[in-house]
């Protein structure tokens, strides 16, 4: 329950009075006008959660329900005062960017903000270039804010806010829901189910983050029809060719988009543009799913380079990193990476801040590679630093996978011979150990510090080094059953 | 290719003592002047043996010694005519003799690297032990 000083002061009084008050006597006292007191009353019940607080009777006047009141008090979280400034513009700057192209009253915007006009005004002029920025106008006349433009324009600029806004922040379509309070049960199970459909048509599954994309794309329809006018504009409604040319690849994810807007444009009522059908289909193209998209080779050219040039780029310090998988691996990634550059569309990513703690140098280098990658390849649009932040996973993860080689030595009675040939056949077996040195029973025991840290010893002779290293006695001839004693230490020592 | 004056190759006479074999062997590397002890040198190889097999492969054998009395890094190769039987129940075929004065002299060899690459090629040792003539075995070796 947010109220204002003037609701505030209604409340003070009828604390005061003991049986009911007349509203206009309530008008004498605040000096106010009686509509006033009714528009206040009105509000502030709207407010409650828990029922009226202040209780009518006809002919009587209003009465406060003072038990109510308290728990009202008690559990309303204030918490409007926590905002920094960019997020309370951010927050301000979408609630015009829904209600586009419709003005709302300042003082209701800012009514639980409690900022200062100076403020107010400083506000209204940065989200004037926010909005220049994206090419909309934010209008300022008669003390009402208004947004116009171009309805894409207006959908960037709220999928950008809600980025920005760390709204999209969120580990789980429950934490997007719960952060926006304006979403009522009946759409979120409505949206939840059209997501399940989507799934269930496609057979698949759409995995973090693009399931919170869909979800608030969706959403953000929703709201844009319901709430804003959304300007059935033919220009902006027909397809241009590659527009065509992507549905006419993509005939069973079109169907699936075209079946997923008709059922939103029945539950808002109305008929909703051919063009949102496209809009959806962007979105299901630029995921990554389990399953491979049917694409171009042009687009496969693209990506392979894209993949090729990150992997070459990358300095792995020399760490041993399994190139093959990595490659692999990331081009499922850069594949629909690409779509969404194409398409404009940007992903949130919930945990750049820690890949920025974790892997600082690793996701400098990524950055550095995305913008010199725009440039190299004419990107359509610029990597975001949310995009290089996913890719940066994929080479910590690779990165981790390359522990640093197990050290060995090779011995035998006199470091020549037999344990040359060991170590020939040792590298030709197990390539990622690292065979520090061949040596002698003797060399080892008077210099074993000279190795440094060993891993273990594989030896022909037998050897209890002092400190503990772990010793695979071998034949000479290193045969199958040798081979399979170093593989199970090998297997020992991983797990 | 292991370079002629490192790698040298003779056919053994059947023997049922191992040290026999060794002796000649050892006798050999001294008339090529790759030793200049024949007695020391034997002990150094027999002393290595007692400290366990020096079988590489079936029926190869790969008997070796670090010590100043070598002169300079030399493998003589052996080869019997038909498989001999040797100690602890074993066959051998050919005896693989491994000369170096110092460790370190062996480890940075590369034409003696590049015939123990070969050698710990079981495609290769399978072939050695099913010649006939030393000339062929040479033919694989070089």
């Amino acid at each position: 329950m947010q109220l204002n000083d003037q609701q505030q002061a209604l409340i003070d009084i009828l604390m005061r009075q003991n049986d009911y008050i007349t509203a206009h006597k309530l008008s004498e006292i605040t000096n106010t006008s009686t509509k006033t007191i009714y528009r206040n009353v009105r509000s502030i019940n709207d407010s409650s959660e828990s029922g009226d607080v202040i209780e009518a009777a006809r002919g009587r006047g209003y009465r406060l329900n003072y038990d109510r009141y308290i728990y009202e008090r008690n559990t309303s979280v204030d918490n409007t005062l926590d905002y920094s400034p960019i997020e309370r513009r951010n927050r301000i700057l979408l609630e015009l960017l829904f209600n586009a192209p419709f003005d709302l009253n300042v003082d209701r915007l800012y009514e639980h903000y409690y900022v200062s006009e100076t403020v107010i005004e400083n506000d209204i002029s940065l989200m004037n270039k926010l909005a220049l920025s994206f090419g909309l106008v934010l209008k300022h006349r008669y003390r009402r804010l208004s947004i116009t433009g171009p309805e894409p324009n207006i959908r960037q600029a709220i999928r950008n806010t809600i980025n920005k806004g760390d709204l999209m922040d969120k580990e789980s379509i429950d934490d997007f829901i719960d952060d926006f309070h304006e979403l009522s049960s009946f759409d979120e199970r409505f949206l939840i189910a059209q997501l399940e459909y989507l799934e269930r048509s496609l057979k698949l599954t759409i995995p973090y983050p693009y399931n919170i994309n869909i979800f608030s794309h969706l959403y953000i329809l929703m709201s844009r029809f319901r709430e804003g006018k959304v300007v059935d504009d033919p220009e902006q409604n027909r397809l241009t060719a590659d527009q065509k040319a992507l549905t006419e690849r993509n005939p069973k994810f079109a169907e699936v988009a075209r079946e997923i807007i008709g059922k939103i444009g029945r539950y808002l009522n109305t008929t909703l543009p051919a063009i949102e059908d496209f809009y959806l289909l962007q979105y299901m193209v630029s995921m990554r799913y389990d399953r491979e998209l049917p694409s171009t080779n042009h687009e496969d050219q693209l990506v392979d380079q894209l993949v090729v040039f990150y992997v070459d780029g990358f300095d792995f310090n020399g760490r041993a990193v399994d190139r093959t998988a990595l490659v692999a691996d990331l081009r499922n990634h850069i594949k629909p990476m690409v779509n969404r550059l194409k398409n404009g569309i940007s992903v949130a990513n919930h945990l750049l801040k820690e890949i920025g703690s974790e892997y600082p140098d690793e996701l400098a280098q990524v950055k550095q590679l995305s913008s010199e990658a725009q440039t190299k390849f004419a990107l359509p649009a610029a990597i975001s630093a949310d995009e290089s932040g996913f890719i940066t996973l994929y080479f910590a993860k690779y990165l981790e996978q390359a522990k640093p080689a197990k050290r060995i030595l090779i011995m035998c009675a006199s470091g020549v011979g037999t344990s040359q040939l060991i170590r020939v056949k040792v590298q030709k077996a197990f390539p990622d150990l690292d065979v520090v040195a061949v040596v002698s029973k003797d060399g080892y025991l008077k210099h074993a510090a000279d190795y440094g840290h060993i891993d273990l010893i594989i030896t022909t002779v037998n050897v209890t080094p002092a400190d503990g290293t772990s010793v695979v006695m071998v034949s000479a001839m290193f045969t199958k059953a040798d081979r399979d004693q170093v593989a199970n230490w090998i297997e020992r020592r991983d797990s | 290719m292991i370079d002629s004056q490192e790698l040298f190759f003779m056919s053994l006479s059947p023997s049922d003592s191992s040290l026999e074999v060794f002796q000649t062997m050892a006798q050999r590397l001294s008339q090529l002047n790759r030793i200049n002890n024949v007695a020391a040198f034997n002990d150094l190889i027999v002393k290595r043996e007692q400290q366990g097999m020096t079988m590489i492969a079936p029926q190869i054998l790969m008997p070796h010694a670090v010590g100043s009395v070598v002169l300079k890094n030399t493998v003589l190769v052996g080869l019997f005519p038909t498989a001999q039987h040797w100690n602890q129940g074993l066959s051998v075929r050919l005896i693989v003799m491994l000369a170096t004065p110092n460790a370190s002299a062996a480890q940075t060899d590369p034409q003696l690297m590049a015939l123990l690459t070969k050698l710990a090629d079981e495609q290769v040792t399978e072939k050695l032990v099913a010649q006939k003539k030393v000339s062929q075995v040479q033919l694989l070796l070089q």
